[in-house]
């Protein structure tokens, strides 16, 4: 049974060419895909594109895939390259921060008040984030939404731990700055 | 940890649920929604894997086996004469131009080989 099996083995069973496996693993990671690449582009049309686009690599891969590492390592670090080269291209056409806005309209089920603060606190930190470089957002999301570990963060990025620590905390420490300016909140300081 | 930390964490993980929160159904955990997203996986899957065994098969029909592919891996010795021979010329016939010539396809011939070599890697 399919749905028993751990997610390397789903993936080695997926590589054999068991769509039936392939099918589990992509239920049990959909959201979490979708998820993380909104935390990383900001929209969800385009995390939604960039997750089913990063889960077909992974059936490709599957044929020379072997389980040297946890599966969600290498689910994180292809959809980390897809994030990436989809936030450089939007760099490199639209500028800094381009793209960041959400593409879904704001709910209205809360005071009028209480949306506003909402909105503004919200837009703060989307613009904060989008404010950072790429593999720095990438890094600070894995860290502080996905709860990965140091080491795993050091794994799905490509960097040393001793890089990996500095800059996430390099760019929590520009997050703070900006929030701090955006929001002029005490604590932040 | 400092206080400003907390608070930075506070807020993104405030952020982060307001979005989720906002996110479009088609996104939630209904079962229909998953079976949807699934399908067009495979399907793209699919596609990506015809259109890679297509070029596979094409190339190795065709014998489309570029110049880097002969520099960096099959036919290595004899285009790697070829690519040193005006070296010999020049030495041979003492000639500048011929010399200048030389180094410049020892020149090209390394880089297209270690264009070869990476495109090897990324098809391995």
């Amino acid at each position: 049974m399919p749905s028993a099996l751990r997610d390397e083995e789903l993936m080695l069973a997926a590589g054999r060419g068991d769509t039936e496996a392939f099918a589990v693993l992509v239920g049990r990671h959909r959201e979490r895909a979708v998820r993380f690449c909104f935390r990383l582009v900001g929209d969800w049309s385009t995390a939604e594109d960039l997750a089913q686009d990063g889960l077909v690599r992974l059936f490709l891969l599957g044929r020379r895939y072997q389980p040297r590492a946890r599966f969600t390592t290498l689910l994180y670090g292809v959809l980390k390259n897809l994030c990436l080269d989809e936030l450089r291209w939007r760099r490199r056409w639209q500028g800094p921060g381009g793209g960041c806005e959400s593409d879904e309209p704001a709910g209205e089920e809360a005071g009028p008040e209480a949306v506003v603060v909402r909105d503004e606190t919200a837009a703060a930190v989307r613009r904060g984030l989008a404010a950072l470089e790429p593999e720095h957002r990438a890094a600070l999301v894995l860290r502080e939404l996905e709860g990965a570990g140091h080491a795993e963060i050091s794994a799905i990025m490509g960097w040393s731990l001793s890089k990996t620590k500095v800059t996430i905390h390099r760019a929590k420490r520009r997050l703070a700055r900006i929030l701090e300016e955006a929001m002029g909140d005490a604590s932040l300081r | 940890m400092p206080r400003s930390d907390d608070r930075t964490t506070e807020l993104i993980g405030r952020w982060d649920e307001w979005e989720w929160g906002r996110r479009p159904e088609r996104i939630g955990p209904d079962e229909g929604r998953s079976r949807e997203f699934l399908r067009v996986v495979l399907a793209r899957a699919a596609r990506a894997e015809a259109a890679e065994r297509a070029e596979s098969a094409w190339e190795s029909a065709a014998g489309r086996r570029g110049l880097s592919h002969r520099l960096a891996g099959e036919g290595k010795p004899i285009a790697w004469m070829i690519a040193t021979a005006p070296v010999f010329w020049a030495m041979a016939s003492g000639s500048r131009a011929a010399l200048v010539v030389g180094v410049l396809a020892l020149t090209v011939g390394a880089l297209v080989e270690r264009a070869g070599l990476a495109r090897q890697g990324r098809e391995n």
